[in-house]
């Protein structure tokens, strides 16, 4: 009787939609290389769970791409994506440069700096939105949640907000969505000057 | 009307076809409500990507916490307050939207008839998998320096299914995907697609699954159709099934037109194995005439099979009438009925496939 393994492909697909089971099964299948990893290089626990988290959202952000291809064995990739990560941090803390080279397993993936670097360029934005979102108070912050995130309906945002009618939800969602565009390009600017 | 009313209605598709067709022709036309559109695209993409960001980030969280977390290094993460605050409100809604998507889709009464899916003389054919006690004991060393480490089982079953039409819909048996975390539906070229149950019967243990529009798979149209009468006692029948890895031929006749005293299946006398669930059941010509459901381990080469009859009275009940034209065969004629049996398995065969279940822990 042969063993049911997930291939790569379908845990891409499981990621790509967030699907529990998958990502339970990533973590319980790729996690303790990682973890050896960082342990046996200056890390705790705790860092070595960050790290694998981090490089859980860099492929995440680079499946919704449909033109996603992986090019190394995901293994590889996710490994290759937390030495990266880790390097960095260490260099961060330490200004350590190098990874003890005994604790160095499986093969490296070439284009792993770059995904890093292109998904660290995207969530300088997530996180502003992050903190822009923070800034926005309530009912703002909610509606804005209900209507572009759990996509729920005007007439539904009208009766769980109390408003008259979805005409005056959507008002009140303009507003709102104003609020948190000038909070967003504000800080923006703050931030590049 | 606002642009940014406007732009959200066409984005969320709260549009009509009439409308969202003007909206287009001015975007090609009109340069500066096209930069307003795009801007307020590329926020939105913004918000909504660092909502399911927030979302992964907490299921992450949770399933570390489940499965390698120690009481003491739980360290709150400013960064995830906000799904903290806001994610079992998504989570809510999101459940909202499922139950009614099932209450929309979820059948209705399919008759008096009986299947007696407590039987124990009735072995339901999924193959149930444990993953290898060395898998398990090879992930463990890893983390041995956790305390607290959680189960590594992870049972998962493999089955058969095929396809109801060109349209990405398949059919397979409601006891395999049943409590599934996760469906994945396989080709014969080991192609594997996620698939969502979009249907269940659970009287006829059937269920429908569908897989996603956005995934490469490629569906060609189906050869067979399905058998509306009841075939009868003594016809020569056959399967195509996933026993084991490959796909496994394997022929017999109708035994009986009552299941386990039940009208709404045939007994067959095919060699059926745990993997056959789900399979689909041809007459000599290669109509579909059923569905392999299951057999008795107290009588060898006795198997069970549900209608095709019933099947398709079934799908004619279904009230949501956009899911009943998308669940329509594509097929107006059987083109395997002159064919010899070889002829007609290679046709078959790219229609029939594995399904891999995950049911998680």
């Amino acid at each position: 009787m042969a063993t049911l393994t997930l291939t790569d492909n379908e845990y891409i697909e499981g990621l790509r939609i967030s699907d529990n089971a998958v990502i339970r099964s990533v973590y319980k299948k790729f996690y303790p290389t990682v973890m050896r990893m960082v342990l046996n290089n200056s890390g705790t626990e705790q860092e070595a769970k960050d790290v694998f988290q981090e490089s859980i959202l860099v492929l995440y952000h680079h499946v919704q791409k449909q033109n996603f291809i992986l090019s190394c064995a995901l293994q590889t990739y996710l490994y290759s994506v937390a030495k990266r990560i880790w390097l960095k941090q260490l260099h961060k803390k330490s200004g350590t440069l190098k990874l003890d080279e005994r604790f160095i397993e499986g093969d490296d993936f070439a284009n792993a700096e770059n995904e890093v670097s292109v998904y660290e360029e995207r969530e300088q934005n997530l996180d502003r939105m992050h903190e822009s979102i923070g800034q926005l108070g309530e009912p703002c912050q909610t509606l804005l949640t209900d209507f572009y995130i759990a996509r729920l309906g005007m007439d539904e945002i009208a009766e769980k907000f109390g408003y008259t009618n979805a005409d005056n939800a959507k008002n009140q969602k303009y507003k709102c969505l104003q609020r948190l565009k000038k909070i967003f390009f504000l800080d923006q600017e703050g931030k590049s000057s | 009307m606002r642009n940014i009313d406007l732009f959200d209605d066409y984005l969320y598709q709260r549009i009509n076809a009439d409308d969202a067709k003007l909206f287009e022709e001015r975007l090609l036309t009109d340069a500066d409500f096209k930069t307003q559109f795009e801007d307020h695209k590329n926020f939105v993409n913004l918000l909504q990507e660092f909502g399911k960001q927030e979302q992964l980030k907490s299921k992450l969280d949770t399933i570390y916490n489940e499965e390698f977390g120690t009481p003491n290094i739980h360290q709150l993460n400013p960064k995830n307050t906000f799904y903290k605050q806001y994610g079992r409100m998504m989570g809510v809604a999101a459940s909202v939207a499922l139950i009614a998507v099932i209450a929309t889709i979820t059948l209705l009464s399919s008759g008096g008839y009986l299947i007696k899916q407590h039987d124990t003389s009735i072995t339901n054919l999924s193959r149930e998998i444990t993953h290898m006690k060395s898998v398990q004991e090879g992930i463990i060393d890893g983390i041995k320096t956790i305390s607290q480490k959680r189960s590594f089982e992870a049972a998962n079953v493999e089955g058969t299914g095929f396809a109801l039409n060109n349209n990405g819909y398949f059919l397979t048996s409601l006891h395999m995907v049943n409590k599934s975390d996760s469906v994945f539906v396989m080709d014969g070229e080991k192609n594997s697609y996620y698939a969502k149950v979009v249907l269940t019967d659970a009287r006829l243990d059937i269920a429908i699954l569908k897989i996603e529009k956005d995934s490469a798979a490629k569906f060609a149209n189906v050869p067979y159709t399905f058998k509306n009468s009841s075939a009868d006692m003594g016809e020569k029948v056959f399967t195509l099934g996933f026993p084991a890895e490959d796909i496994v031929y394997g022929e017999g006749t109708i035994a009986s037109l009552k299941g386990s005293a039940d009208t709404a299946m045939y007994q067959i006398s095919v060699p059926i194995n745990p993997g056959n669930s789900g399979g689909p059941l041809f007459d000599e010509q290669g109509n579909i005439i059923g569905l392999i459901k299951s057999k008795n381990s107290s009588a060898e080469g006795t198997g069970f099979a549900v209608k095709s009859n019933y099947i398709m009275q079934l799908l004619s009940k279904i009230e949501n009438d956009t899911l009943k034209a998308e669940l329509h065969s594509n097929s107006g004629k059987n083109l395997l009925r002159n064919l010899n049996r070889s002829q007609q398995l290679k046709r078959i065969e790219p229609c029939v496939y594995n399904i891999k279940v995950f049911k998680g822990n």
